[in-house]
Order: structure tokens, then C-alpha cells, then sequence
């Protein structure tokens, strides 16, 4: 069951001039525009932020949208959850239409809007703040206190959640914009760059709550923007791959790399001591890194037939080769090619 | 039946939430709560040594209001706490909910609308009317500034209410400019030209009387002017409805126009918002 469905949406945005003649003349200038009706329609002053997407979100699925800065992924995240409406074409959310049913739409969904932290008062703790938001929410006065408990527990805020909001860490501020997001109680969730700006360790806590409680406790269905693509990989079904506003390639992560022929391959050789020169010239045709000992090495193959010619090499320094891994190439290197090959 | 009740009674614990939260806030440096008492009273013994010392001379003027220009001053002040509160209420509701990004957050709620508005009247007239409740004790109890013999104290109420509510109807138009005519950088022209002719039109710090003949009837076509002179005549000179009638006439049916068109323009600047991708901020 598709639980959001986009078909055949462009939107696109007006741009204004950066610099004024006066202070409040863009306000006259944009007064007559808007009274005349040209603020949207005259293609000069505006940008297509996204163009023709269509696209089918089923329930339970966890699907990331990807792709460079101002390719359209935010947007395509504040349509999904009715903050915008499309200029052309129509959203569905559980079949509803988001033009028509604006509200009942939004109500279906939750933005969560990655590492900008607000609506929170920091003078007050987050069990407090929380209680704020579950009113905000219509969630009835009995159940509010559990319910803030709940989502507490599942982000694992309980211990601090008397503390002022002042004195929480980064990565408990995301959390606790998760927890707002889930005294909410909606099915359909978009989280907007999740862990940007977290350390690590945070960003793992972060993707094992959208992992563990969203998507298979929950099961929830989850689009996630973000520019980590391993984070990505790591969490998605399916990726979206956006480049200036259109869907370039859209499918689980093996369909886009059985799509891509060049991607390489990654080997890591890991070696005892690091190569003398002549062992380095060996390997001087292939795509090479290394770590900072040098003693590892990452040798990138683009296909079979580079990866028997790497094999036919690796006998003149096997004395020196403590392990060797081959892996897929990562979604970065996919997409690289990808983007690469349609000219962005 | 039960399921309206049920929407009532949870909009009451929306508001009680909202002021607890308020409440806690306000009371996180709890010095600072103090020293806006000690300023309150000062602010009010000033306005009662300056209409004390005026009197003499204001007191021809003030026929119509007890003939007493500190108590003028002091109802005025308590009236104006209340209309400086509501002219740009919505417009600022909306513009610091917006570049705070709360305003995403409330309409994600089923009637985020009605929760940010409510939380906003509770806020600011909690606060206004513990100010007014104290420059009320201040001046007519420990300082002794006189007040008419008998006061309706219901028709002052509902006055005043009605006097907010004529003010709120501008405040709604103020905020659908915000959207409407991109005003988001705190100039906004339906407030601005109300709150610069509202010092001298208003009648705030003197009667109307007193304004240049011709300029008599624009000072008359301001809500605040009537509320003001309505309250006064209420709380100084002890008028009953019919002695006030004309006032709460024209309030009223400023009121009802104003709101209407107010909430139409409104209703319709968050949905242009919405198309034109301008909502959210971030």
C-alpha cells in the first residue's frame, strides 16, 4: 500500500532581489506582484526547486533522498508533509490529496527538521518542555504524562529529563526533537538530515532510534534526507537519487549499483610493513589511498577484468599482506558515477 | 454533544498548560519578577506626582472623567498597557513563531492554529492584566488616587474587553500582511500607522476635547479613543451603559467589520504562504 505518492510534481520558487532601494521597497514591489498575480508565474524571478517527480512511498518503508545541496531534497520533504503544495501536479498521503485536504494531510505526517533545534524553552527541562508539545498535539491531559514518559524512555532521555534544556549536548537536543516528533503519534515521518553536526557516537544513537524503535518497533514509514550516504545505506530500503530537482535514479541500493558499470570496487590490502617503491610501481595503473601508517591500502577496480589484473600483481608482495577484503563500491562512489555520467 | 465538551474542556487544559509553562518561565529568575514590581510602582507614583501637580490646571478639561488628572493619567496608563498589547499581537505571534520556526510546529498539529493564538492571548493578557492589577492597587489603594464613588466594575470589564477585541480585529489584518505583503522585518504598515497616531489621537495622556476642533472627528474614528474615554467615564465618573452607549456601539460594530475581514485576509495569507512555499523558513 502506497502511503504517499507523488505524481508529477514541479514546484518552484520566486526569487528576490538581494539588495533594496529602501527599506520596505520589496514590500511595494512585492504588493503589486502579488495583487497582479505575476509573483509565481513569470519563470525570469523564479527557480524549479523540483521538476516532473513522481514517485511511490509504501508503509513500513524507510526511503532516503539524496543528492548535492539545492537539489530539492528539503522540499521534496515539506511536500511530502503538506507545509508546501505542488505548482503542477498533486501529492497523495493515504490517498488523500494534499491540495484539497491540506490539514488532514498534514496531521498524517511529521517533519522533523534535522539538526535546527527549536521550539524548545531552555529554561525548562525536557519532560516540561515535552508536556508543552504533547498539548500543542490535542494529546488528552491523562495520557500526556505517560506518553512523555514513553517517548522519553525511547530516546533514551529519561536520565536527563529534568535538566534544563540549556545544559543538553547536541545529540540530546536531536533527541529530543525525536521525542517531540513522537508524542505526536503519526505513521508518516521526514526527518530532515538527521545527524549533521553530531559526533559519532551521537549519529550511531541516532540511527539505531531510527533503525531499532521507528522503522522495526514502530514500523513507521520513514523518509530520510541526508548527506551521509552511508548513514543511508545503512538505514534505507530505498534510495532516491535527486540531482536540480529531478529524480535521476530511484531504486533499493543493489538496482542502482547493478545500474552503474564503472563503479569500482573497493580492496583493502592491510600489510605488515609498508610497500618499498618498486612494490608501489607495481600497482601504479590502479586508483589508489592509503591510511596514514601505510600500511593499508585501498585499491579501487572498476571491473573483472582489473580485478584479474590486480590479482595477477598481488603474488609479488603476498609476503607482505596480513588480510584483503573486496567490497561492493559504497553508494558515494555509485552516485558519484551516476552524476558524473548525466553531466551534474 | 460529549465530543464538543471534550474539544472545550482540552482547549482549557491547553490554556492552563500554556500558563503553568508561562508561569515557570517567568519565575526562573525570580529577582527579576521583583524589580518589575518595584518598577510598576514607581512608573504609577510618577503619573500620580505629575497629575497631582497638573490638576489644577487639567481639571477644566476634565468635566466628562472626575475632574482628576492623576487618576485620568493612571486609567489611561492601565487601558494603554492593554491596547499597546493587542495592536501588533498577531503580527508578532506570527512573526516570531515564524522566524523561530515554531509556526511549522503548530501547524503540524490538527488545530496548531487555535493552540498558537490561544497560547498567545493567555501569554500576553495574563501578563497585562497582573500589570493592570497592580497599577490598579498601586495607584487607587496605596497611593489613593480618587475613583467615582460607585463603579460598575462588570461594564468596565466588558468594556474593556470590548476594547481589546476592536484592537485584536486590527491586529488580525496586521498579521495577514506579514505573508501578504512580505512584511517580515517588523515593518508592518497596518500597525505602524495605528500606533503612530494612537499617542495623539488616542487620548491617552490628555482628553480629546483638548485636540484643534478639526482634527476632533479623525481622533474619533479610532477604537482606542472610544475605549479610553468609555473606561474613563465608567471608572471616574461612575457611567452606567446608556451614558456610554455610543461608545459601545461604534466598538462593537468596529469589532464585527474589522474581525471579519481580518479573519478572511488571515485565513487566506497562510494559504498563499503555503503555495508560494513561503511557510516554512527553513
Amino acid at each position: 500500500m502506497n502511503v504517499i505518492e507523488f505524481d508529477n510534481v514541479r514546484k518552484s520558487f520566486s526569487l528576490r532581489k538581494e539588495e533594496g532601494f529602501f527599506r520596505g521597497d520589496d514590500i511595494l514591489i512585492s504588493f503589486f506582484k502579488r495583487i497582479s498575480g505575476k509573483h509565481n508565474r513569470n519563470r525570469k524571478y523564479s527557480i524549479d526547486a523540483l521538476k516532473d517527480i513522481n514517485l511511490k512511498i509504501r508503509k513500513g518503508e524507510c526511503i532516503g533522498i539524496v543528492g548535492p545541496n539545492g537539489a530539492g531534497k528539503t522540499t521534496l520533504l515539506k511536500l511530502a508533509c503538506s507545509l508546501l503544495l505542488p505548482d503542477e501536479g498533486d501529492v497523495y498521503v493515504c490517498g488523500l490529496n494534499t491540495k484539497e485536504h491540506t490539514d488532514k494531510t498534514r496531521s498524517m505526517t511529521m517533519i522533523i527538521p534535522g539538526s535546527r533545534f527549536f521550539g524548545f524553552n531552555e529554561l525548562l527541562s525536557p519532560r516540561s518542555n515535552l508536556l508543552y508539545w504533547a498539548a500543542v498535539y490535542q494529546i488528552p491531559p491523562r495520557e500526556a504524562k505517560a506518553r512523555v514518559e514513553w517517548a522519553l524512555e525511547l530516546t533514551g532521555l529519561s536520565e536527563v529529563g529534568d535538566r534544563r534544556v540549556m545544559f543538553l549536548s547536541s545529540g540530546m537536543r536531536q533527541k529530543l526533537n525525536l521525542a517531540r516528533a513522537l508524542l505526536a503519534d503519526r505513521e508518516i515521518w521526514a526527518i530532515d538530515e538527521p545527524t549533521v553536526h553530531l559526533d559519532p557516537w551521537s549519529a550511531r544513537e541516532i540511527r539505531s532510534f531510527i533503525r531499532d524503535v521507528l522503522i522495526k518497533k514502530l514500523g513507521y514509514t520513514v523518509l530520510l534526507s541526508s548527506q551521509n550516504l552511508s548513514e543511508v545505506e545503512e538505514l534505507c530500503d530505498r534510495v532516491v537519487f535527486l540531482l536540480e530537482g529531478r529524480v535521476v535514479i530511484e531504486g533499493t541500493i543493489e538496482y542502482i549499483r547493478s545500474r552503474v558499470r564503472y563503479a569500482r570496487k573497493k580492496v583493502t590490502l592491510k600489510l605488515s610493513s609498508p610497500l618499498e617503491r618498486r612494490e608501489e610501481d607495481l600497482l601504479r595503473g590502479f586508483r589508489l589511498s592509503y591510511l596514514d601508517d601505510r600500511k593499508t591500502v585501498m585499491v579501487y577496480v572498476k571491473d573483472c577484468s582489473e580485478l584479474r589484473d590486480l590479482l595477477a600483481i598481488l603474488p609479488d608482495i603476498r609476503h607482505k599482506i596480513s588480510d584483503l577484503t573486496i567490497q561492493d563500491p559504497p553508494l558515494e562512489e555509485v552516485l558519484t558515477v551516476i552524476r558524473d555520467e548525466v553531466g551534474g | 454533544m460529549a465530543r464538543e465538551a471534550s474539544k472545550v474542556l482540552h482547549l482549557v487544559y491547553q490554556v492552563a498548560v500554556y500558563v503553568h509553562t508561562r508561569w515557570k518561565i517567568r519565575t526562573a529568575y525570580r529577582l527579576s519578577f521583583v524589580l518589575d514590581m518595584l518598577d510598576i510602582f514607581f512608573g504609577v507614583a510618577a503619573y500620580f506626582m505629575l497629575g497631582s501637580w497638573l490638576t489644577s490646571y487639567a481639571g477644566q478639561y476634565l468635566a466628562k472623567y472626575g475632574e482628576n488628572y492623576a487618576s485620568f493619567l493612571i486609567i489611561g496608563m492601565i487601558a494603554n498597557q492593554y491596547f499597546r498589547a493587542s495592536y501588533e499581537l498577531f503580527y508578532l505571534m506570527v512573526s516570531s513563531k515564524y522566524w523561530t520556526n515554531e509556526l511549522t510546529l503548530f501547524l503540524m498539529s490538527k488545530r496548531g492554529s487555535l493552540a498558537m493564538i490561544l497560547e498567545t492571548l493567555a501569554v500576553v493578557y495574563i501578563d497585562t492584566t497582573l500589570y493592570a492589577l497592580l497599577v490598579f492597587f498601586f495607584g487607587f489603594v496605596v497611593i489613593g488616587a480618587p475613583l467615582a464613588p460607585r463603579v460598575d466594575y462588570l461594564l468596565l470589564a466588558v468594556v474593556m474587553l470590548l476594547s481589546v477585541a476592536a484592537i485584536l480585529s486590527v491586529s488580525l489584518v496586521s498579521a495577514s500582511m506579514f505573508f501578504l505583503l512580505d512584511a517580515k522585518q517588523g515593518l508592518e504598515p497596518v500597525s505602524w500607522v495605528v500606533s503612530m497616531l494612537t499617542p495623539f489621537f488616542a487620548g491617552v495622556y490628555y482628553p480629546l476635547e483638548v485636540l484643534p476642533e478639526s482634527l476632533q472627528p479623525l481622533a474619533w474614528c479610532l477604537p482606542q479613543s472610544h475605549g479610553l474615554a468609555a473606561i474613563r467615564k465608567v471608572a471616574l465618573k461612575g457611567a452606567g451603559l446608556a451614558d456610554i452607549f455610543d461608545h459601545v456601539v461604534f466598538l462593537s460594530l468596529f469589532t464585527l467589520v474589522v474581525a471579519l475581514v481580518g479573519t478572511a485576509l488571515y485565513k487566506y495569507s497562510l494559504r498563499r504562504a503555503l503555495k508560494i512555499g513561503d511557510l516554512p523558513h527553513w
